[in-house]
Protein backbone atom coordinates (compact mmCIF):
# COMPACT_ATOMS: atom_id res chain seq x y z
CA UNK A 1 0.00 0.00 0.00
CA UNK A 2 2.71 2.65 0.87
CA UNK A 3 4.40 1.64 -1.94
CA UNK A 4 7.70 4.65 -2.11
CA UNK A 5 6.90 7.16 0.98
CA UNK A 6 5.94 10.50 -0.28
CA UNK A 7 7.86 13.45 0.44
CA UNK A 8 6.88 15.19 3.86
CA UNK A 9 5.75 11.45 5.05
CA UNK A 10 5.63 11.15 9.09
CA UNK A 11 5.06 7.34 9.24
CA UNK A 12 2.64 6.39 12.35
CA UNK A 13 0.97 3.80 10.55
CA UNK A 14 -0.85 1.49 13.39
CA UNK A 15 -0.66 -2.24 12.85
CA UNK A 16 -2.57 -4.60 15.04
CA UNK A 17 -2.78 -8.21 14.09
CA UNK A 18 -4.57 -11.50 16.50
CA UNK A 19 -4.69 -10.14 19.63
CA UNK A 20 -5.41 -12.25 22.43
CA UNK A 21 -5.95 -11.20 25.58
CA UNK A 22 -7.41 -13.13 28.91
CA UNK A 23 -7.80 -11.68 32.32
CA UNK A 24 -8.83 -14.31 35.54
CA UNK A 25 -9.57 -17.13 32.97
CA UNK A 26 -12.05 -14.93 31.08
CA UNK A 27 -11.67 -13.95 27.36
CA UNK A 28 -11.42 -10.03 26.48
CA UNK A 29 -9.12 -10.14 23.13
CA UNK A 30 -10.42 -12.81 20.97
CA UNK A 31 -7.84 -12.05 17.93
CA UNK A 32 -8.19 -8.32 17.05
CA UNK A 33 -6.49 -7.09 13.88
CA UNK A 34 -6.57 -3.68 12.29
CA UNK A 35 -4.95 -0.81 10.92
CA UNK A 36 -4.86 2.83 11.25
CA UNK A 37 -3.19 4.98 8.79
CA UNK A 38 -1.36 8.27 8.13
CA UNK A 39 -3.91 11.55 7.31
CA UNK A 40 -6.69 9.66 8.73
CA UNK A 41 -9.16 9.93 11.86
CA UNK A 42 -9.78 5.86 12.79
CA UNK A 43 -12.81 5.38 15.32
CA UNK A 44 -12.43 2.14 17.34
CA UNK A 45 -15.92 2.10 18.38
CA UNK A 46 -17.52 -0.47 20.89
CA UNK A 47 -19.81 -0.78 23.96
CA UNK A 48 -18.44 -0.55 27.29
CA UNK A 49 -16.36 -3.51 28.09
CA UNK A 50 -16.05 -4.51 24.30
CA UNK A 51 -12.11 -4.60 24.67
CA UNK A 52 -11.48 -0.89 23.53
CA UNK A 53 -9.20 0.03 26.30
CA UNK A 54 -7.78 -3.03 26.73
CA UNK A 55 -6.67 -2.92 23.07
CA UNK A 56 -5.01 0.56 23.33
CA UNK A 57 -3.39 -0.49 26.63
CA UNK A 58 -1.27 -3.47 25.05
CA UNK A 59 -0.79 -1.43 21.42
CA UNK A 60 0.94 1.29 24.38
CA UNK A 61 2.82 -1.30 25.69
CA UNK A 62 0.82 -1.16 29.34
CA UNK A 63 -0.76 -4.34 29.01
CA UNK A 64 0.70 -7.94 27.90
CA UNK A 65 -0.88 -10.01 25.27
CA UNK A 66 -1.39 -13.47 25.26
CA UNK A 67 -0.77 -13.52 21.93
CA UNK A 68 -0.57 -11.57 18.29
CA UNK A 69 1.17 -8.24 17.59
CA UNK A 70 0.22 -4.50 17.90
CA UNK A 71 2.95 -2.61 16.18
CA UNK A 72 3.71 1.20 15.17
CA UNK A 73 5.48 1.65 12.00
CA UNK A 74 6.44 -2.51 12.56
CA UNK A 75 7.81 -1.66 16.11
CA UNK A 76 6.10 -2.59 19.13
CA UNK A 77 5.80 0.38 20.92
CA UNK A 78 8.18 -0.60 24.11
CA UNK A 79 11.27 -0.84 21.23
CA UNK A 80 10.32 2.90 19.22
CA UNK A 81 13.51 4.83 19.49
CA UNK A 82 11.95 7.73 20.69
CA UNK A 83 8.37 7.12 21.73
CA UNK A 84 7.31 10.63 22.99
CA UNK A 85 8.03 12.15 19.33
CA UNK A 86 6.72 9.43 18.06
CA UNK A 87 3.14 8.50 19.75
CA UNK A 88 0.95 10.42 22.34
CA UNK A 89 -1.45 8.56 24.16
CA UNK A 90 -4.76 10.34 25.89
CA UNK A 91 -6.27 7.47 28.44
CA UNK A 92 -8.49 8.20 31.00
CA UNK A 93 -7.79 10.82 33.66
CA UNK A 94 -4.93 13.03 33.72
CA UNK A 95 -2.18 10.57 34.13
CA UNK A 96 -0.70 13.14 36.54
CA UNK A 97 -0.21 13.04 40.13
CA UNK A 98 -2.71 15.28 41.93
CA UNK A 99 -0.16 16.90 44.11
CA UNK A 100 2.24 18.16 41.36
CA UNK A 101 1.42 21.21 39.67
CA UNK A 102 0.16 20.69 35.80
CA UNK A 103 3.74 22.56 34.66
CA UNK A 104 5.70 20.03 36.98
CA UNK A 105 3.77 17.32 35.46
CA UNK A 106 4.48 18.13 31.75
CA UNK A 107 8.43 18.99 32.82
CA UNK A 108 9.37 15.69 33.76
CA UNK A 109 7.71 14.05 31.00
CA UNK A 110 9.77 16.42 29.01
CA UNK A 111 12.50 15.92 30.00
CA UNK A 112 12.22 12.05 29.61
CA UNK A 113 12.39 12.94 25.88
CA UNK A 114 14.90 15.80 25.87
CA UNK A 115 12.35 18.06 24.62
CA UNK A 116 13.19 21.63 26.39
CA UNK A 117 11.01 23.35 28.93
CA UNK A 118 9.61 26.01 26.46
CA UNK A 119 7.63 23.27 24.57
CA UNK A 120 5.76 22.63 27.80
CA UNK A 121 4.61 26.34 27.37
CA UNK A 122 3.92 25.77 24.23
CA UNK A 123 1.30 23.00 24.61
CA UNK A 124 0.08 24.57 28.15
CA UNK A 125 -1.29 27.78 25.16
CA UNK A 126 -2.39 24.80 22.83
CA UNK A 127 -4.85 23.15 24.98
CA UNK A 128 -5.81 26.59 27.08
CA UNK A 129 -4.36 25.28 30.17
CA UNK A 130 -1.63 28.29 30.47
CA UNK A 131 -3.72 30.12 33.63
CA UNK A 132 -4.07 27.08 35.64
CA UNK A 133 -0.18 25.55 34.87
CA UNK A 134 0.90 26.76 38.64
CA UNK A 135 -2.35 24.67 40.08
CA UNK A 136 -1.94 21.57 41.71
CA UNK A 137 -3.22 19.05 39.24
CA UNK A 138 -6.04 18.03 42.68
CA UNK A 139 -7.90 21.09 41.85
CA UNK A 140 -8.24 20.58 38.39
CA UNK A 141 -11.76 20.05 36.78
CA UNK A 142 -12.34 16.39 35.07
CA UNK A 143 -12.12 18.58 32.15
CA UNK A 144 -8.63 20.41 33.02
CA UNK A 145 -7.54 16.98 33.50
CA UNK A 146 -8.61 15.97 30.06
CA UNK A 147 -6.85 19.09 28.44
CA UNK A 148 -3.87 17.79 30.58
CA UNK A 149 -3.47 14.62 29.42
CA UNK A 150 -3.67 15.98 25.77
CA UNK A 151 -1.17 18.53 26.25
CA UNK A 152 0.90 15.44 27.73
CA UNK A 153 0.66 13.37 24.36
CA UNK A 154 1.16 16.70 22.19
CA UNK A 155 4.56 17.44 24.02
CA UNK A 156 6.56 15.53 21.31
CA UNK A 157 4.30 16.53 18.44
CA UNK A 158 4.30 13.00 17.61
CA UNK A 159 2.46 11.39 14.26
CA UNK A 160 0.53 9.24 16.15
CA UNK A 161 -2.17 10.07 18.35
CA UNK A 162 -4.28 7.32 20.84
CA UNK A 163 -6.93 8.58 22.49
CA UNK A 164 -9.50 6.62 24.65
CA UNK A 165 -12.83 7.98 25.13
CA UNK A 166 -11.38 11.55 24.24
CA UNK A 167 -14.94 13.32 24.41
CA UNK A 168 -15.77 12.01 28.37
CA UNK A 169 -15.78 14.22 30.63
CA UNK A 170 -15.63 17.62 28.42
CA UNK A 171 -18.08 20.43 28.23
CA UNK A 172 -19.70 21.09 24.36
CA UNK A 173 -16.86 23.72 23.91
CA UNK A 174 -14.27 21.38 24.65
CA UNK A 175 -15.65 18.58 22.59
CA UNK A 176 -15.63 20.82 19.54
CA UNK A 177 -12.02 22.00 20.56
CA UNK A 178 -11.24 18.27 20.44
CA UNK A 179 -12.66 17.21 17.24
CA UNK A 180 -11.50 19.89 15.23
CA UNK A 181 -7.75 19.61 16.57
CA UNK A 182 -8.38 15.42 15.69
CA UNK A 183 -9.36 16.64 11.95
CA UNK A 184 -6.53 19.07 11.34
CA UNK A 185 -4.46 16.31 12.76
CA UNK A 186 -5.32 13.72 10.28
CA UNK A 187 -5.11 16.71 7.48
CA UNK A 188 -1.43 17.56 8.06
CA UNK A 189 -0.64 13.70 7.78
CA UNK A 190 -0.87 12.32 11.01
CA UNK A 191 -2.60 9.23 12.21
CA UNK A 192 -5.28 10.04 14.71
CA UNK A 193 -7.01 6.75 16.45
CA UNK A 194 -9.84 6.93 19.03
CA UNK A 195 -11.68 4.79 21.12
CA UNK A 196 -15.93 5.79 22.00
CA UNK A 197 -18.76 4.19 23.15
CA UNK A 198 -20.64 7.68 21.67
CA UNK A 199 -21.91 6.75 18.38
CA UNK A 200 -23.14 9.71 17.18
CA UNK A 201 -20.46 12.28 18.82
CA UNK A 202 -18.18 10.93 16.21
CA UNK A 203 -19.91 10.22 12.73
CA UNK A 204 -18.41 13.58 11.55
CA UNK A 205 -14.54 13.41 13.11
CA UNK A 206 -13.96 10.07 11.69
CA UNK A 207 -13.00 8.61 8.05
CA UNK A 208 -12.73 5.00 9.10
CA UNK A 209 -14.16 3.02 11.62
CA UNK A 210 -13.29 -0.40 13.40
CA UNK A 211 -16.73 -1.62 15.33
CA UNK A 212 -15.97 -4.24 18.31
CA UNK A 213 -18.28 -6.24 20.06
CA UNK A 214 -17.53 -9.01 23.21
CA UNK A 215 -13.49 -8.68 22.05
CA UNK A 216 -14.25 -9.18 18.72
CA UNK A 217 -14.09 -7.00 15.76
CA UNK A 218 -17.50 -6.94 13.91
CA UNK A 219 -17.19 -4.75 11.50
CA UNK A 220 -14.15 -2.06 10.01
CA UNK A 221 -13.82 0.10 6.65
CA UNK A 222 -14.58 3.52 6.30
CA UNK A 223 -17.45 4.93 7.34
CA UNK A 224 -19.30 4.73 4.50
CA UNK A 225 -18.71 1.12 3.77
CA UNK A 226 -19.48 0.60 8.03
CA UNK A 227 -22.89 2.75 7.91
CA UNK A 228 -23.54 0.92 4.64
CA UNK A 229 -27.43 0.79 3.89
CA UNK A 230 -28.21 1.87 7.66
CA UNK A 231 -29.63 5.12 8.30
CA UNK A 232 -26.08 6.42 10.39
CA UNK A 233 -23.27 5.25 11.91
CA UNK A 234 -25.51 4.89 15.44
CA UNK A 235 -27.79 2.39 13.31
CA UNK A 236 -25.26 0.47 12.06
CA UNK A 237 -23.55 0.16 15.64
CA UNK A 238 -26.62 -1.26 17.03
CA UNK A 239 -27.05 -3.76 14.45
CA UNK A 240 -23.86 -5.01 14.23
CA UNK A 241 -23.38 -5.24 17.85
CA UNK A 242 -26.90 -6.99 18.50
CA UNK A 243 -27.97 -4.22 20.54
CA UNK A 244 -25.64 -5.06 23.41
CA UNK A 245 -24.47 -1.44 23.46
CA UNK A 246 -25.91 0.68 26.02
CA UNK B 1 15.55 9.34 32.37
CA UNK B 2 17.86 9.96 35.71
CA UNK B 3 16.97 13.85 35.11
CA UNK B 4 13.22 13.02 34.16
CA UNK B 5 12.71 10.61 37.20
CA UNK B 6 15.04 13.38 39.59
CA UNK B 7 12.64 15.82 38.52
CA UNK B 8 9.51 14.05 39.22
CA UNK B 9 10.93 12.94 42.83
CA UNK B 10 11.63 17.08 43.94
CA UNK B 11 8.57 18.27 41.96
CA UNK B 12 6.16 15.88 44.75
CA UNK B 13 5.58 18.24 47.82
CA UNK B 14 5.54 14.83 49.73
CA UNK B 15 9.28 14.44 49.20
CA UNK B 16 10.16 17.42 50.88
CA UNK B 17 7.66 16.86 53.92
CA UNK B 18 8.84 13.53 54.64
CA UNK B 19 12.47 14.82 54.89
CA UNK B 20 11.63 17.51 56.84
CA UNK B 21 10.02 16.00 59.60
CA UNK B 22 12.08 13.42 59.66
CA UNK B 23 15.00 15.55 60.13
CA UNK B 24 12.82 17.42 63.27
CA UNK B 25 11.71 14.32 64.58
CA UNK B 26 15.72 13.15 64.45
CA UNK B 27 16.20 16.50 66.20
CA UNK B 28 13.73 16.40 69.03
CA UNK B 29 14.66 12.74 69.58
CA UNK B 30 18.11 13.86 70.38
CA UNK B 31 17.07 16.11 73.16
CA UNK B 32 14.92 13.68 74.34
CA UNK B 33 16.85 10.29 74.40
CA UNK B 34 20.19 12.37 73.84
CA UNK B 35 22.71 9.81 72.95
CA UNK B 36 24.08 10.46 69.37
CA UNK B 37 22.12 8.41 66.85
CA UNK B 38 20.56 6.25 68.68
CA UNK B 39 17.32 8.78 67.36
CA UNK B 40 18.00 7.04 63.68
CA UNK B 41 16.11 4.00 65.33
CA UNK B 42 12.76 5.92 65.18
CA UNK B 43 13.44 8.39 62.49
CA UNK B 44 14.35 5.70 60.17
CA UNK B 45 10.68 5.34 59.89
CA UNK B 46 10.49 8.81 57.64
CA UNK B 47 13.14 7.31 55.23
CA UNK B 48 10.85 3.98 54.71
CA UNK B 49 7.97 6.22 53.83
CA UNK B 50 10.52 8.38 51.32
CA UNK B 51 11.15 4.99 49.93
CA UNK B 52 7.55 3.59 49.56
CA UNK B 53 6.02 7.06 48.46
CA UNK B 54 8.59 7.48 45.75
CA UNK B 55 7.41 4.22 43.84
CA UNK B 56 3.78 4.20 44.80
CA UNK B 57 3.12 7.45 43.89
CA UNK B 58 3.16 6.01 40.43
CA UNK B 59 0.12 4.73 41.12
CA UNK B 60 -1.91 7.83 42.04
CA UNK B 61 -3.81 9.52 39.16
CA UNK B 62 -2.40 7.14 36.64
CA UNK B 63 0.67 8.84 36.51
CA UNK B 64 2.44 5.51 35.90
CA UNK B 65 0.80 5.40 32.42
CA UNK B 66 2.48 8.63 31.42
CA UNK B 67 5.88 7.35 32.73
CA UNK B 68 5.47 3.55 30.98
CA UNK B 69 4.26 5.36 27.54
CA UNK B 70 6.97 8.20 27.90
CA UNK B 71 9.57 5.52 29.22
CA UNK B 72 8.60 1.97 27.76
CA UNK B 73 11.68 0.41 28.61
CA UNK B 74 10.66 -0.60 31.83
CA UNK B 75 13.85 -2.18 33.64
CA UNK B 76 15.86 0.93 32.67
CA UNK B 77 13.12 2.97 33.63
CA UNK B 78 12.98 1.82 36.85
CA UNK B 79 16.80 1.88 37.55
CA UNK B 80 16.47 5.51 36.54
CA UNK B 81 13.65 6.40 39.42
CA UNK B 82 16.10 4.01 41.70
CA UNK B 83 19.01 6.11 41.04
CA UNK B 84 17.34 9.87 41.21
CA UNK B 85 15.91 8.24 44.60
CA UNK B 86 19.63 7.66 45.70
CA UNK B 87 20.63 11.13 44.50
CA UNK B 88 17.98 12.50 46.47
CA UNK B 89 18.68 10.43 49.71
CA UNK B 90 22.21 10.25 50.22
CA UNK B 91 22.45 13.68 50.89
CA UNK B 92 19.37 13.85 53.42
CA UNK B 93 20.77 10.84 55.07
CA UNK B 94 24.04 12.42 55.69
CA UNK B 95 22.25 15.19 57.27
CA UNK B 96 19.98 13.47 59.42
CA UNK B 97 22.74 10.88 60.44
CA UNK B 98 24.75 13.87 61.38
CA UNK B 99 22.15 16.11 63.38
CA UNK B 100 22.48 13.72 66.39
CA UNK B 101 26.19 13.65 66.81
CA UNK B 102 26.22 16.99 66.10
CA UNK B 103 23.80 17.99 68.87
CA UNK B 104 25.15 15.64 71.59
CA UNK B 105 28.77 17.29 70.35
CA UNK B 106 27.36 21.27 71.08
CA UNK B 107 25.66 19.83 74.46
CA UNK B 108 27.76 17.16 75.38
CA UNK B 109 31.04 17.54 74.55
CA UNK B 110 31.01 14.44 73.02
CA UNK B 111 33.26 13.91 69.49
CA UNK B 112 31.49 12.65 66.75
CA UNK B 113 32.40 9.31 65.19
CA UNK B 114 33.15 9.99 61.58
CA UNK B 115 32.84 5.95 60.86
CA UNK B 116 29.33 6.08 62.51
CA UNK B 117 27.75 8.82 60.55
CA UNK B 118 28.78 7.21 57.51
CA UNK B 119 27.19 3.70 58.22
CA UNK B 120 24.15 5.53 59.80
CA UNK B 121 24.21 7.04 56.00
CA UNK B 122 24.68 4.05 54.61
CA UNK B 123 22.03 2.07 56.45
CA UNK B 124 19.43 5.07 55.63
CA UNK B 125 20.23 5.19 52.17
CA UNK B 126 19.90 1.54 51.50
CA UNK B 127 16.64 1.40 54.05
CA UNK B 128 15.23 3.99 51.27
CA UNK B 129 15.87 2.11 48.60
CA UNK B 130 14.65 -1.09 50.08
CA UNK B 131 11.78 0.33 50.85
CA UNK B 132 11.08 1.88 47.13
CA UNK B 133 11.74 -1.69 45.80
CA UNK B 134 8.73 -2.74 48.55
CA UNK B 135 6.45 -0.15 47.04
CA UNK B 136 6.76 -1.19 43.74
CA UNK B 137 5.49 -4.90 44.34
CA UNK B 138 2.80 -3.43 46.73
CA UNK B 139 2.08 -0.64 44.75
CA UNK B 140 0.03 0.64 47.71
CA UNK B 141 1.63 3.32 50.01
CA UNK B 142 -0.32 2.36 52.99
CA UNK B 143 0.49 -1.43 52.82
CA UNK B 144 3.78 -0.91 52.14
CA UNK B 145 4.75 1.67 54.89
CA UNK B 146 3.03 -0.89 57.51
CA UNK B 147 4.80 -4.06 56.68
CA UNK B 148 8.13 -2.29 56.93
CA UNK B 149 7.49 -1.23 59.91
CA UNK B 150 6.01 -4.29 61.19
CA UNK B 151 9.32 -5.62 60.13
CA UNK B 152 11.39 -3.65 61.43
CA UNK B 153 9.98 -2.81 64.70
CA UNK B 154 7.87 -5.70 65.35
CA UNK B 155 9.78 -9.04 63.33
CA UNK B 156 13.37 -8.10 63.54
CA UNK B 157 13.73 -8.19 67.50
CA UNK B 158 12.73 -11.68 67.23
CA UNK B 159 15.17 -12.63 64.33
CA UNK B 160 17.59 -9.77 65.60
CA UNK B 161 20.01 -12.47 66.96
CA UNK B 162 19.81 -15.25 64.00
CA UNK B 163 20.85 -12.13 61.38
CA UNK B 164 24.50 -10.50 60.58
CA UNK B 165 24.74 -6.73 61.55
CA UNK B 166 21.70 -4.30 60.49
CA UNK B 167 23.76 -2.79 57.75
CA UNK B 168 25.44 -6.04 56.59
CA UNK B 169 21.90 -7.25 56.06
CA UNK B 170 20.77 -3.95 54.41
CA UNK B 171 23.91 -4.39 51.63
CA UNK B 172 22.63 -8.11 50.90
CA UNK B 173 19.14 -7.37 50.71
CA UNK B 174 18.48 -4.59 49.17
CA UNK B 175 19.75 -5.75 45.49
CA UNK B 176 17.87 -8.97 45.84
CA UNK B 177 14.70 -6.92 46.15
CA UNK B 178 15.81 -4.86 43.71
CA UNK B 179 15.91 -7.76 41.18
CA UNK B 180 12.97 -9.16 42.40
CA UNK B 181 10.59 -5.62 42.41
CA UNK B 182 12.47 -5.23 38.74
CA UNK B 183 11.59 -9.13 37.64
CA UNK B 184 7.93 -8.05 38.50
CA UNK B 185 7.55 -4.70 37.22
CA UNK B 186 9.20 -5.79 33.73
CA UNK B 187 6.27 -8.62 32.56
CA UNK B 188 2.93 -7.04 34.51
CA UNK B 189 -0.26 -5.23 33.31
CA UNK B 190 0.44 -1.53 34.51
Amino acid sequence: MWSGRPAGWLGGVITIDGLVKRRGGKEILAGIGFEARPGRVTGFLGPNGAGKSSTLRILLGLDRAQAGTALVDGVPYPALPDPVRTVGAVLDGSGAHRSRTGRAHLRWVARSAGLPPARVEEVLTLVGLADAAGKRVGGYSLGMGRRLALATALLGDPSVLVLDEPLNGLDPEGIRFVRTFLRDRAQSGRTVLLSSHLMGELAETVDDVVVIDHGRIVAKGTLAEVTGAHRNLEDAFFALTSGSGR
Amino acid sequence: MIRAELSKLVSLPATWTTLAWTLAANVLLTFVIAVGDAPVAYSRAGFIVLGVLATCSEYTGGQIRTTLTAMPRRVRQLAAQHAALAVVTLPASLVVALSGPLITMVVAGTPVALWQVAETTAYLTLLTLVSAAVGVLLRHTLAGVGLLLGCLFVAAPFVHEYLPDDLVTLVVSTPVLLIVAALAYRRRDA
